[in-house]
Protein backbone atom coordinates (compact mmCIF):
# COMPACT_ATOMS: atom_id res chain seq x y z
CA UNK A 1 0.00 0.00 0.00
CA UNK A 2 1.10 3.57 -0.91
CA UNK A 3 2.06 5.48 2.40
CA UNK A 4 -0.27 8.28 2.62
CA UNK A 5 0.78 11.87 4.60
CA UNK A 6 -2.62 11.71 7.13
CA UNK A 7 -1.42 15.22 8.49
CA UNK A 8 -2.93 17.43 5.62
CA UNK A 9 -6.38 16.17 6.92
CA UNK A 10 -5.64 16.89 10.11
CA UNK A 11 -4.32 20.46 9.84
CA UNK A 12 -7.25 21.04 7.54
CA UNK A 13 -9.55 20.58 10.21
CA UNK A 14 -7.63 22.50 12.65
CA UNK A 15 -7.64 24.98 10.29
CA UNK A 16 -11.65 25.22 10.24
CA UNK A 17 -11.61 24.68 14.02
CA UNK A 18 -9.24 27.81 14.32
CA UNK A 19 -11.41 29.81 11.82
CA UNK A 20 -14.20 28.96 14.09
CA UNK A 21 -12.78 29.95 17.37
CA UNK A 22 -11.31 33.76 15.34
CA UNK A 23 -14.28 35.72 17.50
CA UNK A 24 -13.63 33.42 20.52
CA UNK A 25 -11.99 34.40 23.97
CA UNK A 26 -7.93 34.23 23.64
CA UNK A 27 -8.24 31.69 26.60
CA UNK A 28 -10.77 29.26 25.23
CA UNK A 29 -9.20 29.88 21.68
CA UNK A 30 -6.01 28.82 22.91
CA UNK A 31 -6.92 25.66 25.25
CA UNK A 32 -9.59 24.27 22.70
CA UNK A 33 -7.34 24.20 20.24
CA UNK A 34 -4.62 22.14 22.37
CA UNK A 35 -7.12 19.70 23.77
CA UNK A 36 -8.65 18.72 20.74
CA UNK A 37 -5.23 18.55 18.79
CA UNK A 38 -3.83 16.53 22.03
CA UNK A 39 -7.38 14.31 21.58
CA UNK A 40 -6.62 13.66 18.16
CA UNK A 41 -2.92 12.65 18.42
CA UNK A 42 -4.43 10.36 21.28
CA UNK A 43 -6.59 8.83 19.24
CA UNK A 44 -4.24 8.38 15.99
CA UNK A 45 -1.54 6.77 18.50
CA UNK A 46 -3.85 3.85 18.96
CA UNK A 47 -3.86 2.91 15.27
CA UNK A 48 -1.52 0.53 14.15
CA UNK A 49 -1.68 1.29 10.15
CA UNK A 50 -3.67 4.35 9.81
CA UNK A 51 -5.53 4.91 6.45
CA UNK A 52 -7.24 8.25 5.70
CA UNK A 53 -10.42 6.81 6.41
CA UNK A 54 -9.24 5.73 10.13
CA UNK A 55 -8.46 9.82 10.61
CA UNK A 56 -11.90 11.24 8.94
CA UNK A 57 -13.56 8.86 11.43
CA UNK A 58 -11.69 10.27 14.09
CA UNK A 59 -12.07 13.62 13.18
CA UNK A 60 -15.94 12.92 12.83
CA UNK A 61 -16.00 11.02 16.35
CA UNK A 62 -14.31 14.43 17.22
CA UNK A 63 -17.22 17.08 15.79
CA UNK A 64 -17.49 19.23 13.09
CA UNK A 65 -15.43 22.51 14.46
CA UNK A 66 -18.59 24.82 14.66
CA UNK A 67 -20.40 22.66 17.17
CA UNK A 68 -17.77 22.29 19.37
CA UNK A 69 -17.09 25.96 19.47
CA UNK A 70 -20.86 26.28 19.88
CA UNK A 71 -20.99 24.89 22.81
CA UNK A 72 -17.76 26.14 24.14
CA UNK A 73 -19.07 29.69 23.85
CA UNK A 74 -21.85 28.40 25.71
CA UNK A 75 -20.24 27.00 28.61
CA UNK A 76 -17.79 30.00 28.81
CA UNK A 77 -21.07 32.42 29.19
CA UNK A 78 -21.15 33.86 33.04
CA UNK A 79 -23.47 31.50 34.79
CA UNK A 80 -25.34 30.88 38.11
CA UNK A 81 -23.27 27.56 39.62
CA UNK A 82 -25.07 24.83 39.22
CA UNK A 83 -23.68 23.53 42.60
CA UNK A 84 -22.66 25.73 45.24
CA UNK A 85 -20.84 24.30 48.76
CA UNK A 86 -23.71 24.89 51.26
CA UNK A 87 -21.49 27.85 53.69
CA UNK A 88 -23.00 25.84 57.31
CA UNK A 89 -22.45 28.07 60.54
CA UNK A 90 -19.99 25.27 61.87
CA UNK A 91 -18.04 26.30 58.91
CA UNK A 92 -18.22 30.41 59.78
CA UNK A 93 -17.61 29.44 63.15
CA UNK A 94 -14.72 27.73 62.80
CA UNK A 95 -12.68 30.58 60.60
CA UNK A 96 -14.01 33.18 62.67
CA UNK A 97 -12.71 31.38 65.87
CA UNK A 98 -9.24 31.03 63.69
CA UNK A 99 -9.22 34.17 63.09
CA UNK A 100 -9.02 35.16 66.42
CA UNK A 101 -6.98 32.56 67.53
CA UNK A 102 -4.53 33.61 65.25
CA UNK A 103 -4.38 37.12 66.16
CA UNK A 104 -3.91 35.88 70.01
CA UNK A 105 -1.53 33.84 69.56
CA UNK A 106 0.77 36.18 67.75
CA UNK A 107 0.10 38.67 70.58
CA UNK A 108 1.04 36.20 73.58
CA UNK A 109 3.70 34.18 71.63
CA UNK A 110 5.49 36.87 70.13
CA UNK A 111 7.09 36.47 66.35
CA UNK A 112 9.89 34.13 67.62
CA UNK A 113 7.99 31.57 69.55
CA UNK A 114 7.75 28.17 67.66
CA UNK A 115 4.78 27.66 65.63
CA UNK A 116 2.12 26.57 67.99
CA UNK A 117 -0.83 24.37 66.90
CA UNK A 118 -2.85 27.45 67.22
CA UNK A 119 -1.09 29.44 64.72
CA UNK A 120 -0.91 26.32 62.57
CA UNK A 121 -4.74 26.07 62.39
CA UNK A 122 -5.54 29.73 61.73
CA UNK A 123 -2.84 29.56 59.37
CA UNK A 124 -4.91 27.18 57.45
CA UNK A 125 -8.32 28.39 58.07
CA UNK A 126 -6.83 31.48 56.13
CA UNK A 127 -5.49 29.33 53.38
CA UNK A 128 -8.65 28.24 52.89
CA UNK A 129 -10.57 30.87 52.99
CA UNK A 130 -8.26 32.71 50.89
CA UNK A 131 -10.17 31.94 47.82
CA UNK A 132 -13.44 33.97 49.24
CA UNK A 133 -11.82 36.97 50.16
CA UNK A 134 -11.51 38.57 46.69
CA UNK A 135 -12.35 37.18 43.70
CA UNK A 136 -9.35 35.03 42.90
CA UNK A 137 -8.26 33.47 39.52
CA UNK A 138 -6.93 29.73 39.87
CA UNK A 139 -4.57 29.29 37.52
CA UNK A 140 -3.54 25.66 37.63
CA UNK A 141 -3.65 22.90 40.53
CA UNK A 142 -0.55 19.92 40.29
CA UNK A 143 1.60 17.97 41.95
CA UNK A 144 5.54 18.41 43.17
CA UNK A 145 6.69 15.78 44.33
CA UNK A 146 4.37 14.59 47.48
CA UNK A 147 2.46 18.22 47.23
CA UNK A 148 0.04 19.55 45.80
CA UNK A 149 0.04 22.98 44.50
CA UNK A 150 -2.88 24.98 43.81
CA UNK A 151 -1.59 28.44 41.88
CA UNK A 152 -3.99 31.44 42.02
CA UNK A 153 -3.37 34.68 41.17
CA UNK A 154 -6.16 37.44 42.17
CA UNK A 155 -7.47 40.65 40.66
CA UNK A 156 -8.13 44.21 42.09
CA UNK A 157 -11.69 45.99 40.71
CA UNK A 158 -9.54 47.80 38.60
CA UNK A 159 -8.21 44.81 36.74
CA UNK A 160 -4.34 44.55 37.76
CA UNK A 161 -3.16 41.61 39.36
CA UNK A 162 -3.32 42.29 43.23
CA UNK A 163 0.36 42.71 44.42
CA UNK A 164 0.55 40.38 46.88
CA UNK A 165 2.74 41.39 50.26
CA UNK A 166 5.51 42.35 51.41
CA UNK A 167 4.59 46.51 49.86
CA UNK A 168 8.10 47.18 48.73
CA UNK A 169 7.25 48.74 45.05
CA UNK A 170 7.87 46.93 42.45
CA UNK A 171 7.27 48.11 38.78
CA UNK A 172 8.48 46.22 36.80
CA UNK A 173 6.38 43.15 34.92
CA UNK A 174 5.64 40.65 37.52
CA UNK A 175 3.78 37.39 37.95
CA UNK A 176 2.06 37.16 41.12
CA UNK A 177 0.88 33.94 42.52
CA UNK A 178 0.42 31.45 45.41
CA UNK A 179 1.16 28.28 46.77
CA UNK A 180 -0.99 26.19 49.24
CA UNK A 181 1.98 24.36 51.32
CA UNK A 182 0.24 21.39 53.08
CA UNK A 183 3.31 20.82 55.13
CA UNK A 184 3.42 17.51 54.53
CA UNK A 185 7.53 17.51 53.64
CA UNK A 186 9.88 19.18 55.58
CA UNK A 187 12.15 19.87 52.02
CA UNK A 188 10.90 20.57 48.88
CA UNK A 189 11.45 21.90 45.64
CA UNK A 190 9.37 24.28 43.52
CA UNK A 191 10.94 25.11 40.37
CA UNK A 192 9.76 27.46 38.01
CA UNK A 193 11.06 28.46 34.73
CA UNK A 194 10.40 32.47 33.95
CA UNK A 195 10.15 33.20 30.33
CA UNK A 196 11.48 36.66 29.50
CA UNK A 197 11.76 38.61 26.47
CA UNK A 198 14.57 38.41 24.07
CA UNK A 199 17.79 40.49 25.27
CA UNK A 200 16.27 41.53 28.18
CA UNK A 201 17.99 38.97 30.64
CA UNK A 202 22.03 39.40 31.88
CA UNK A 203 24.55 40.12 31.51
CA UNK A 204 25.63 37.12 33.72
CA UNK A 205 26.49 37.90 37.58
CA UNK A 206 24.42 41.28 37.09
CA UNK A 207 21.51 40.50 40.03
CA UNK A 208 19.86 43.46 38.69
CA UNK A 209 18.99 42.04 35.60
CA UNK A 210 18.02 38.65 36.56
CA UNK A 211 14.91 37.18 37.22
CA UNK A 212 13.72 37.13 41.05
CA UNK A 213 11.26 35.85 43.20
CA UNK A 214 9.63 37.37 46.27
CA UNK A 215 8.69 34.65 48.72
CA UNK A 216 6.32 35.50 51.86
CA UNK A 217 3.70 33.96 53.76
CA UNK A 218 0.16 34.56 54.81
CA UNK A 219 0.60 34.39 58.32
CA UNK A 220 -1.88 35.43 61.16
CA UNK A 221 1.22 35.58 63.31
CA UNK A 222 3.34 38.11 61.71
CA UNK A 223 2.94 42.04 61.46
CA UNK A 224 5.03 42.30 58.67
CA UNK A 225 4.36 43.60 55.06
CA UNK A 226 2.19 46.37 53.92
CA UNK A 227 -0.63 44.08 53.45
CA UNK A 228 -0.61 40.95 56.10
CA UNK A 229 2.01 39.47 54.94
CA UNK A 230 5.72 38.04 55.68
CA UNK A 231 8.65 38.51 53.65
CA UNK A 232 10.41 35.52 54.04
CA UNK A 233 13.13 35.97 51.37
CA UNK A 234 13.69 37.70 48.66
CA UNK A 235 15.93 35.39 46.17
CA UNK A 236 18.07 36.17 42.60
CA UNK A 237 17.49 32.67 40.66
CA UNK A 238 19.52 30.44 39.62
CA UNK A 239 20.09 30.51 36.17
CA UNK A 240 21.71 27.39 34.73
CA UNK A 241 20.74 28.45 30.81
CA UNK A 242 20.06 31.03 28.45
CA UNK A 243 18.81 31.42 25.39
CA UNK A 244 16.97 34.47 23.23
CA UNK A 245 13.25 33.29 24.78
CA UNK A 246 13.38 31.01 27.85
CA UNK A 247 15.86 31.24 31.34
CA UNK A 248 15.85 27.99 33.04
CA UNK A 249 15.26 28.72 36.81
CA UNK A 250 16.45 26.68 39.50
CA UNK A 251 16.33 26.55 43.34
CA UNK A 252 13.23 28.84 43.42
CA UNK A 253 10.53 28.57 45.52
CA UNK A 254 9.69 26.28 48.43
CA UNK A 255 13.84 26.52 49.16
CA UNK A 256 13.00 29.88 51.38
CA UNK A 257 11.73 27.51 53.52
CA UNK A 258 14.62 26.19 54.59
CA UNK A 259 15.82 29.44 54.39
CA UNK A 260 15.99 32.58 56.63
CA UNK A 261 12.82 31.58 58.61
CA UNK A 262 13.24 27.83 59.87
CA UNK A 263 10.59 27.72 61.68
CA UNK A 264 8.03 27.78 58.62
CA UNK A 265 9.64 24.43 57.50
CA UNK A 266 6.72 22.48 59.13
CA UNK A 267 4.22 25.19 58.64
CA UNK A 268 1.31 25.02 56.21
CA UNK A 269 0.46 27.40 55.09
CA UNK A 270 -0.09 29.82 51.92
CA UNK A 271 2.89 31.32 50.36
CA UNK A 272 2.78 34.28 47.89
CA UNK A 273 5.16 34.90 44.96
CA UNK A 274 6.25 37.65 42.45
CA UNK A 275 8.28 36.23 39.81
CA UNK A 276 9.93 39.93 37.87
CA UNK A 277 12.74 40.85 35.76
CA UNK A 278 13.85 44.12 36.96
CA UNK A 279 13.67 46.33 33.29
CA UNK A 280 12.76 43.70 31.52
CA UNK A 281 9.94 41.57 30.10
CA UNK A 282 8.29 38.62 31.99
CA UNK A 283 6.41 36.93 29.10
CA UNK A 284 5.10 33.95 31.07
CA UNK A 285 6.02 31.43 33.80
CA UNK A 286 6.19 27.36 33.99
CA UNK A 287 6.27 25.22 37.32
CA UNK A 288 8.29 22.22 36.61
CA UNK A 289 8.54 19.27 38.77
CA UNK A 290 11.49 17.87 40.64
CA UNK A 291 12.96 16.25 37.31
CA UNK A 292 12.65 18.82 35.16
CA UNK A 293 9.59 18.28 33.37
CA UNK A 294 6.68 21.08 32.16
CA UNK A 295 3.96 20.70 34.49
CA UNK A 296 2.19 24.00 33.74
CA UNK A 297 2.86 26.92 31.55
CA UNK A 298 1.80 30.23 32.87
CA UNK A 299 2.01 33.25 30.98
CA UNK A 300 0.93 34.42 27.13
CA UNK A 301 2.96 33.20 25.28
CA UNK A 302 2.73 34.02 21.72
CA UNK A 303 -0.35 36.27 22.41
CA UNK A 304 0.49 39.96 21.64
CA UNK A 305 -2.44 41.51 23.81
CA UNK A 306 -1.35 39.94 26.70
CA UNK A 307 0.89 42.57 28.52
CA UNK A 308 2.23 40.97 31.90
CA UNK A 309 0.89 43.85 33.23
CA UNK A 310 -3.14 42.80 32.47
CA UNK A 311 -2.36 39.24 32.63
CA UNK A 312 -5.09 38.58 35.03
CA UNK A 313 -8.09 41.12 33.72
CA UNK A 314 -7.54 39.75 30.22
CA UNK A 315 -7.73 36.11 30.98
CA UNK A 316 -4.20 35.86 29.16
CA UNK A 317 -3.01 33.55 32.46
CA UNK A 318 -4.18 30.27 30.86
CA UNK A 319 -2.14 27.29 31.48
CA UNK A 320 -1.24 25.90 27.59
CA UNK A 321 0.91 22.88 26.86
CA UNK A 322 4.69 23.17 27.26
CA UNK A 323 6.44 24.91 24.95
CA UNK A 324 7.81 23.67 22.52
CA UNK A 325 11.24 25.84 22.84
CA UNK A 326 11.78 25.23 26.22
CA UNK A 327 14.26 22.05 26.60
CA UNK A 328 15.20 20.50 29.87
CA UNK A 329 18.49 21.00 30.87
CA UNK B 1 -52.37 16.42 30.61
CA UNK B 2 -49.87 14.58 32.09
CA UNK B 3 -47.95 12.20 29.74
CA UNK B 4 -47.19 13.75 26.28
CA UNK B 5 -46.56 11.26 23.13
CA UNK B 6 -43.06 11.85 21.65
CA UNK B 7 -42.58 11.07 18.04
CA UNK B 8 -39.92 9.04 17.08
CA UNK B 9 -38.54 11.84 15.04
CA UNK B 10 -37.87 13.72 18.01
CA UNK B 11 -35.84 11.21 19.66
CA UNK B 12 -32.47 12.72 19.37
CA UNK B 13 -33.84 16.30 20.55
CA UNK B 14 -35.23 14.40 23.66
CA UNK B 15 -31.75 12.37 24.33
CA UNK B 16 -30.10 15.67 23.69
CA UNK B 17 -32.53 17.48 26.12
CA UNK B 18 -31.52 14.84 28.79
CA UNK B 19 -28.22 14.58 28.19
CA UNK B 20 -28.13 18.40 28.99
CA UNK B 21 -28.78 17.91 32.25
CA UNK B 22 -26.71 15.13 32.95
CA UNK B 23 -23.51 14.93 31.31
CA UNK B 24 -21.57 17.07 33.40
CA UNK B 25 -22.57 15.01 36.56
CA UNK B 26 -21.55 11.85 34.25
CA UNK B 27 -18.31 13.06 33.52
CA UNK B 28 -17.93 13.66 37.70
CA UNK B 29 -19.13 10.10 38.12
CA UNK B 30 -16.22 8.63 35.63
CA UNK B 31 -13.70 10.88 37.67
CA UNK B 32 -15.23 9.25 41.34
CA UNK B 33 -12.49 6.67 41.62
CA UNK B 34 -9.59 7.59 39.54
CA UNK B 35 -7.80 10.36 37.74
CA UNK B 36 -8.67 10.24 34.10
CA UNK B 37 -7.74 12.62 30.75
CA UNK B 38 -9.97 14.23 28.48
CA UNK B 39 -9.51 11.02 25.47
CA UNK B 40 -10.29 8.54 27.79
CA UNK B 41 -13.06 10.50 29.47
CA UNK B 42 -14.61 11.32 26.16
CA UNK B 43 -14.51 7.45 24.72
CA UNK B 44 -16.26 6.65 28.28
CA UNK B 45 -18.88 8.68 27.48
CA UNK B 46 -19.01 8.04 23.58
CA UNK B 47 -18.96 4.20 24.27
CA UNK B 48 -21.76 4.22 27.24
CA UNK B 49 -24.86 4.44 24.31
CA UNK B 50 -24.37 7.66 23.04
CA UNK B 51 -24.26 9.91 26.08
CA UNK B 52 -21.28 11.71 24.12
CA UNK B 53 -21.86 12.58 20.41
CA UNK B 54 -19.44 14.49 19.60
CA UNK B 55 -15.99 13.78 21.51
CA UNK B 56 -14.57 17.45 21.20
CA UNK B 57 -17.50 19.38 23.01
CA UNK B 58 -16.20 17.48 26.56
CA UNK B 59 -13.31 19.57 26.64
CA UNK B 60 -15.45 22.64 26.80
CA UNK B 61 -17.52 21.16 29.62
CA UNK B 62 -14.18 20.03 31.23
CA UNK B 63 -12.90 23.15 31.39
CA UNK B 64 -16.60 24.63 33.35
CA UNK B 65 -16.12 22.11 35.41
CA UNK B 66 -12.91 23.06 36.67
CA UNK B 67 -13.32 26.67 36.79
CA UNK B 68 -16.39 25.95 39.00
CA UNK B 69 -13.76 24.05 41.33
CA UNK B 70 -15.78 20.53 40.71
CA UNK B 71 -12.41 19.00 39.31
CA UNK B 72 -9.16 19.89 39.63
CA UNK B 73 -6.81 18.98 36.70
CA UNK B 74 -2.66 18.10 36.30
CA UNK B 75 -0.56 17.56 33.15
CA UNK B 76 1.15 14.26 33.21
CA UNK B 77 3.70 13.00 30.60
CA UNK B 78 2.62 10.16 28.16
CA UNK B 79 4.25 7.16 27.08
CA UNK B 80 2.71 7.61 23.71
CA UNK B 81 1.36 10.82 22.04
CA UNK B 82 1.56 14.70 23.91
CA UNK B 83 0.97 15.24 27.38
CA UNK B 84 -1.90 14.34 29.15
CA UNK B 85 -3.97 16.67 31.13
CA UNK B 86 -5.73 14.71 34.00
CA UNK B 87 -8.57 15.13 35.71
CA UNK B 88 -9.45 14.87 39.34
CA UNK B 89 -12.55 15.42 41.56
CA UNK B 90 -12.75 17.64 44.05
CA UNK B 91 -13.99 17.76 47.60
CA UNK B 92 -16.52 20.06 46.33
CA UNK B 93 -17.39 18.02 42.81
CA UNK B 94 -17.74 14.55 45.00
CA UNK B 95 -20.04 16.41 47.14
CA UNK B 96 -21.71 17.72 43.71
CA UNK B 97 -22.19 14.41 42.61
CA UNK B 98 -23.46 12.91 45.79
CA UNK B 99 -26.44 15.53 45.80
CA UNK B 100 -27.13 14.58 41.93
CA UNK B 101 -27.16 11.35 42.51
CA UNK B 102 -30.07 11.67 45.50
CA UNK B 103 -31.95 14.01 43.43
CA UNK B 104 -31.55 11.54 40.18
CA UNK B 105 -32.66 8.28 41.85
CA UNK B 106 -35.68 10.39 42.81
CA UNK B 107 -36.62 12.06 39.58
CA UNK B 108 -35.37 8.46 37.68
CA UNK B 109 -38.62 6.79 40.36
CA UNK B 110 -41.03 9.13 39.99
CA UNK B 111 -40.95 9.03 35.70
CA UNK B 112 -40.95 5.33 36.27
CA UNK B 113 -43.84 5.27 38.62
CA UNK B 114 -45.79 7.52 36.22
CA UNK B 115 -44.60 5.66 33.18
CA UNK B 116 -45.27 2.31 34.51
CA UNK B 117 -48.93 3.71 35.69
CA UNK B 118 -50.22 3.87 32.38
CA UNK B 119 -48.95 6.17 29.99
CA UNK B 120 -48.74 4.76 27.11
CA UNK B 121 -48.33 5.68 23.68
Amino acid sequence: MTEVDLNPIVEDYMRRLAAALERAPAAVRNELTTEIRGHIEEARADLVDETPADVLNILDRVGEPSQIVAIALDEARPRRRLWRRPVTWVVAAAVVLAAIGGTLAAVVGGRNSPPSPLIATSSTALVHTYPATTPPVLLETGRVGKVTWDLYAKVSPLGHPVRFGPGRPVSTPQVPGAIFYPGLSTFVWVHFNARVGAGDVGPFGNPTRMPQILIGKFDPGSAGGSEGGSLIGTMVLGVTSVDARSVRITRAGMSALTGPTATDRRMPGLYFFLVYVPGGRLTGLDALSASGKVLAHLGPNSLPNCAVANLGATGCLTPTNPSPNFTPV
Amino acid sequence: MLCRVVPSTDSQTLMSQMRRGSIEYCVLALLKDSERYGYELARSLAEADGLLTNEGTIYPLLSRLRQDRLVESFWQESNKGPPRRYYRLTDEGREALDAFSVQWRRFRDAVDGVLEGGCAR
